[in-house]
């Protein structure tokens, strides 16, 4: 396994390429050199030879492999944590006044359960007082308000903004807010409005669908209408911070159809382009199987299509599926653009790609005063807590999640998707250690799912389209 | 000095030198994460207050500095300048305000700080002149490499030495130190850019003949060139157009902290001389780092410390490497630009 190239091979139906895992590039080749690196003959003719020298001595094919696993992050880690800290998040409650089928705290998930606890001041303040000088070195920080649903304890998102103002003026801080929606009456609105926050409101897509799942906790009635009503509201009352702040989440139930969501995101007025993000029930940390109808895929495939061909100009592009595009612009625009050093080969010391650094893109803080990396961790499990408001951010702790590839680096140094990978602590199913991502069932997945990136890409681009910045 | 974050620090450590110039308090905006901390300011610490309005009782100059944080002008510049106007003391701005902004406060008595203004007429047929004094540049490879207070700190150190050091600094920010600096016009989109080489070399001739320096230490703005195709910040253009003005003898060249090999020095060393005929005499290493994890996007930066900095340059163990921010890297530096001078045969450095 040393000697071979670090490389995997692919086509699409037109044409072979091969992605060079040391030089992270997407290389189109002859037919004849696809199946010789597929089979790894070494009878290859004598113009697949010649591409093949011609390719090594430009620096493709190489065989390197990362020998120490150590994140490049790790030698600077106590200065990012010491100096830039970007996003505090805030766990103000742990009620809901919604009881969401799909829910990650409804008990199907190995994480805590609906609850009545919520922040104290206290906390609150000491998270604050942690987090703002550290960012010294952060251009944009923000502070963020999770739940359950967040609304529920707006008295102390109230004071957490009011406490900020007084004692860390200065403009440097937004906030954002993940809220359910159907908590924002006009003095909300005007609240959330005033301050500029950055409202994301969860709805599944039209009422069938939304309230098949997202229910009032007292009256099992569905929250659809009321949401409507309210993100009418925020429009009527402050159009631009509608059209600028307020986006959207969907969980797309995969039981039943796409194309309603898609024509309910595309012909309502309340949604323009780009508001809506898609996401998928979680399975992570679950045994609960996640129900996938075959129709729902095949339907939402056939809408991708019809992107790319809107997107190619073979079809106009008011058929364009608001659904995808951001998720288009982001998948693309990570394998578009090369967002690490030019290098020519992987270091001999380094670290899958997939963690963020804990504690420094966010530091989630739960309602007694705990630190996690994010929200979406498994909060029953001691390895994924970095700290406290008390003893502040463990640097051991934040080495530990960081660098998770120590327990899989056997497994994860041959693999092609090295570079790409997606896997981090949020997806560890060890509630005993959750830094044990060997038996990881994420990692084929992922592999698809950078493979398929792949394909969809280097289509695009054999059909003529042109990647760039400005148009994602 | 107001508002101060990473922008002002080598501005700070500068000041020491000059004893009319007493920082006495340091003031930022509370949510930049400043307040409290303790920067050496002359001998000593002081420490990082948002009392604004307190901390002009003790002063009698505001110094409304540059930052890298956003100071918004309405909110936070012009009510800083309305404060200290009403309390009698003197304005001084060395942040950069547009026309609209500056209109705004005419109606207050401030004193702007701008680059050494210089007018020569030169003619096409004009040829770069040479000088004649040994010319030591000090150039960065990346912003916030601390490059002011290495210029600043050499020059006091050869002058305390007896030496007769012309200093030209890359900021505008010296002026408030009664120092040269690069002039005005190589900042101007009006002039060409034949002319500010031919402008910029007669500047240098000209405080040449009026000084009569032992030797010149001049500040090279900007970038020595582009980081990589990504990180351009102004591709190196002026200091290669001051390359062409005045040849350079002798070259410090201050980088950010990375896990650099000896082979990256080697290649940095190539390109430069390829670019601008310089050869670097002395690298150092910055107080802050590159960090390429945490925005994709951009160039941005991580502030570290002087046991990182100094872990680096001793793994590495390259002799050109020294740690310049500090003192005692700057006498051997001076000791290095002494003897590179005395034992070169078109020397005139005694």
């Amino acid at each position: 396994m040393a000697d071979k190239p670090y490389i995997h091979t692919f086509r699409t139906s037109e044409q072979c390429y091969v992605y060079d895992v040391n030089t992270n590039r997407i290389l189109n080749i002859p037919d004849s050199l696809y199946k010789c690196l597929l089979t790894s003959d070494e009878h290859a003719d004598e113009i697949t030879t010649a591409i093949l020298k011609d390719m090594k001595a430009n620096g493709f094919l190489r065989s390197d492999r990362v020998e120490i696993s150590e994140h490049p992050a790790t030698p600077l880690l106590p200065y990012f944590l010491e100096n830039k800290m970007q996003q505090l998040a805030l766990q103000v409650t742990q009620r809901c006044n919604l009881r969401c089928d799909y829910c990650v705290y409804s008990g199907l998930y190995k994480t805590r359960t609906h609850s009545n606890g919520s922040m104290s001041i206290e906390v609150a303040e000491k998270a604050i007082d942690y987090f703002i000088p550290r960012t010294k070195d952060s251009r944009n920080v923000a502070v963020s308000f999770y739940g359950g649903e967040p609304l529920l304890n707006i008295d102390l998102i109230k004071h957490c903004v009011n406490y900020i103002d007084k004692k860390y003026s200065g403009g440097k801080i937004s906030y954002s807010m993940t809220s359910n929606g159907t908590l924002l009456d006009d003095i909300t609105i005007s609240f959330l409005a005033d301050l500029d926050f950055r409202l994301l409101v969860s709805l599944d897509g039209p009422q069938v669908i939304h309230d098949a799942n997202r229910k009032f906790a007292d009256s099992d009635e569905g929250s659809f209408s009321t949401i409507i009503q309210n993100i009418m509201r925020i429009k009527e009352l402050f159009p631009n911070y509608y059209r600028d702040k307020v986006r959207f989440n969907a969980v797309l139930d995969t039981r039943g159809e796409y194309s309603c969501i898609e024509e309910f995101i595309s012909c309502d007025d309340l949604f323009s382009d780009d508001m809506f993000n898609v996401n998928y029930v979680s399975d992570n940390f679950t045994d609960h199987e996640i129900s996938f109808n075959e129709e729902f895929h095949i339907d939402r495939e056939y809408h991708y299509f019809m992107f790319f061909l809107s997107r190619l100009g073979e079809i106009s592009n008011k058929n364009e599926a608001r659904s995808l595009t951001k998720q288009f612009n982001d998948v693309f625009r990570r394998c578009y653009q090369n967002i690490e050093l030019e290098q020519e080969h992987i270091p001999p010391k380094y670290h899958h790609s997939g963690p963020c650094i804990p504690g420094v893109r966010r530091l989630f803080v739960d309602i007694g005063g705990k630190f996690y990396p994010c929200e979406q961790v498994s909060e029953l499990s001691e390895t994924v807590v970095i700290g406290s408001v008390e003893t502040g951010v463990s640097l051991e702790k934040v080495l530990s999640i960081l660098n998770i590839e120590n327990s899989s680096h056997a497994k994860c140094k041959d693999c092609w998707a090295y570079r790409r990978c997606l896997v981090c602590i949020a997806h560890s199913e060890d509630m005993h250690d959750s830094t044990n991502i060997e038996s990881n069932k994420k990692c084929s997945d992922v592999c698809s799912s950078i493979e398929e990136t792949f394909l969809d890409y280097c289509v695009l681009r054999e059909l003529g389209y042109t990647f760039d910045a400005e148009r994602m | 000095m107001f508002p101060v974050d990473r922008e002002s620090f080598s501005l700070m450590q500068s000041a020491k030198y000059y004893p009319h110039i007493h920082i006495h308090k340091l003031v930022s905006i509370a949510s930049w994460g400043y307040i409290g901390d303790k920067y050496q300011c002359s001998d000593e610490y002081i420490e990082v207050s948002c009392d604004l309005e307190g901390c002009l009782k003790e002063c009698s100059v505001i110094w409304i500095v540059d930052s890298w944080n956003h100071a918004d002008f309405n909110n936070v510049i012009k009510p800083a300048i309305q404060l200290a106007v009403k309390q009698g003391k003197r304005v001084i701005c060395s942040k950069i305000l547009d026309e609209s902004e500056r209109e705004l406060i005419s109606g207050y008595s401030v004193f702007y700080i701008q680059h050494t203004q210089f007018s020569h007429d030169v003619s096409i047929d004009d040829r770069v002149q040479e000088v004649r004094t040994p010319v030591v540049y000090v150039m960065s490879s990346t912003e916030y490499c601390n490059q002011l207070f290495i210029e600043t700190a050499l020059t006091f150190n050869l002058r305390n030495r007896g030496y007769n050091v012309l200093f030209i600094s890359s900021l505008k920010e010296s002026v408030a130190f009664n120092e040269y600096t690069i002039p005005d016009f190589m900042y101007s989109e009006r002039c060409s850019e034949n002319r500010k080489i031919l402008s910029l070399n007669r500047y240098v001739c000209h405080l040449e003949m009026k000084h009569h320096p032992d030797l010149i230490v001049m500040g090279i703005p900007g970038v020595a060139m582009s980081y990589d195709y990504r990180f351009a910040s102004d591709f190196g253009i002026i200091a290669y157009e001051i390359s062409e003005a005045v040849k350079p003898d002798f070259a410090i060249l201050s980088s950010p902290s990375l896990s650099y090999e000896m082979h990256d020095f080697n290649r940095i060393e190539e390109a430069l001389f390829g670019r601008l005929g310089v050869s670097v005499n002395i690298h150092t290493l910055s107080y802050n780092a590159l960090d390429f994890f945490t925005n994709e996007m951009s160039l941005s930066y991580l502030t570290v410390d002087e046991a990182y900095t100094n872990e680096i340059i001793a793994r590495i163990g390259y002799k050109k490497l020294l740690n310049l921010n500090e003192e005692a890297g700057i006498t051997l530096a001076s000791d290095r630009v002494i003897n590179f001078f005395s034992d070169s045969s078109s020397s005139v450095l005694m």
